[in-house]
């Protein structure tokens, strides 16, 4: 009878935890939604939104002490403003987590912009990596 | 035999810190700081392989009530709460400079402090109970169930959208370059020696102190 208590007790823990993983939070437990996601969602301008893409090459630039930046996901691009300064290793082509609000021209104002790096490791082709370059 | 598998351990470990300082090249877009990966990659697999034994030992007790897997267990789950709280540590350690943030609240990372957590409430209800034996019981199984939570950290990049990059190796490749694979492999090795030194040594302390 105790045994078949814990083997229960064990079941609905297993049986939980797979629900989770296999289907109920899939969808929920996202960090970021993709510039395509943004477009097709109505959106209240008071909330927040955290969106996660590519920073496009050659959209990096600094404008009267904002960064600009475009965000992709391969399909729709997203203009970002942030006026703070990024701590991690921002660069064209990687990775970056911006958190804001859409503002009415479209432009993502950011209130944090987090750098998001691929998997690859490579060794340096030119003398320097990134990291070092950008140092101040 | 011991002496061998310490000295071992430490000369492994000794290569491996040479290897990941002098023997790997920065990385084209980190720099130096992907230096880290030498630590925080094998923390974190020995982290899963601590969690393994507490697993096994834990299952082991509540079936056979053996104490020596009770001292097994003990050490299993006081290193998987070791390893994986260096695995937090030097994980936070990278990401501040690279990503820009300490922690972030993606699905890596939180069950990754979930799995610390558990080990540390395993190591809690060991003592928190009256009888000895209840509280023996109750470790082993919540060892048991602790351990649900390696493959969910492990796929967790996969099976969510994370900021935590995907895997670098897995079964659909390997994205290092090589001269970054060896200075990990060495250490990956070199950690998993440490552990079963820690494991074996921890284990025998339990015991001693178990026959007093």
């Amino acid at each position: 009878m105790k045994r078949l208590r814990l083997a229960a007790a064990v079941l609905l823990v297993v049986g939980s935890l797979g629900y989770v993983v296999a289907g109920g939070l899939r969808e929920a437990v996202v960090y970021y939604v993709t510039p395509t996601e943004l477009q097709s969602r109505t959106l209240d301008p008071r909330r927040p939104v955290r969106v996660g893409g590519q920073v496009v090459p050659g959209s990096l630039r600094r404008e009267g002490g904002a960064l600009r930046f475009v965000l992709s996901d391969g399909q729709a691009r997203l203009p970002v403003r942030f006026a703070g300064s990024v701590e991690g290793l921002l660069v064209e082509g990687q990775g970056a987590v911006v958190e804001g609000r859409l503002g009415p021209d479209g432009t993502l104002e950011a209130r944090s912009v987090v750098v998001k790096h691929s998997e690859e490791y490579t060794p340096p082709r030119s003398p320097l990596p990134p990291a070092e370059r950008n140092a101040p | 035999m011991r002496a061998f598998a310490v000295g071992g351990t430490a000369a492994l470990l000794s290569v491996g810190l040479f290897l990941a300082l002098w023997g790997s090249p920065p990385d084209a877009y980190q720099g130096e700081y992907v230096r880290i990966m030498y630590v925080h990659v094998p923390a974190a697999v020995s982290a899963y392989g601590a969690a393994a034994v507490a697993f096994g030992a834990g299952a082991l007790y509540l079936w056979r009530r053996d104490r020596r897997w009770d001292f097994v267990g003990r050490a299993g789950a006081e290193l998987a709460a070791l390893f994986s709280g260096l695995t937090l540590l030097t994980g936070m350690l990278w990401g501040k400079p690279v990503w820009g943030v300490w922690w972030a609240w993606d699905a890596r990372l939180v069950t990754t402090a979930v799995l610390f957590l558990l080990y540390v409430g395993c190591l809690l209800v060991r003592d928190l109970a009256d009888d000895p034996e209840r509280g023996r019981r109750l470790s082993a199984a919540v060892a048991v169930l602790a351990f649900l939570d390696v493959p969910v950290v492990h796929y967790s990049v996969v099976w969510f959208r994370t900021l935590h990059q995907g895997p670098s190796i897995s079964l659909q490749g390997v994205k290092l370059a090589p001269e970054f694979l060896l200075p990990l492999a060495v250490n990956a090795v070199a950690y998993l020696a440490l552990l079963s030194v820690l494991l074996a040594e921890r284990a025998r302390l339990a015991s001693l102190e178990g026959e007093r």
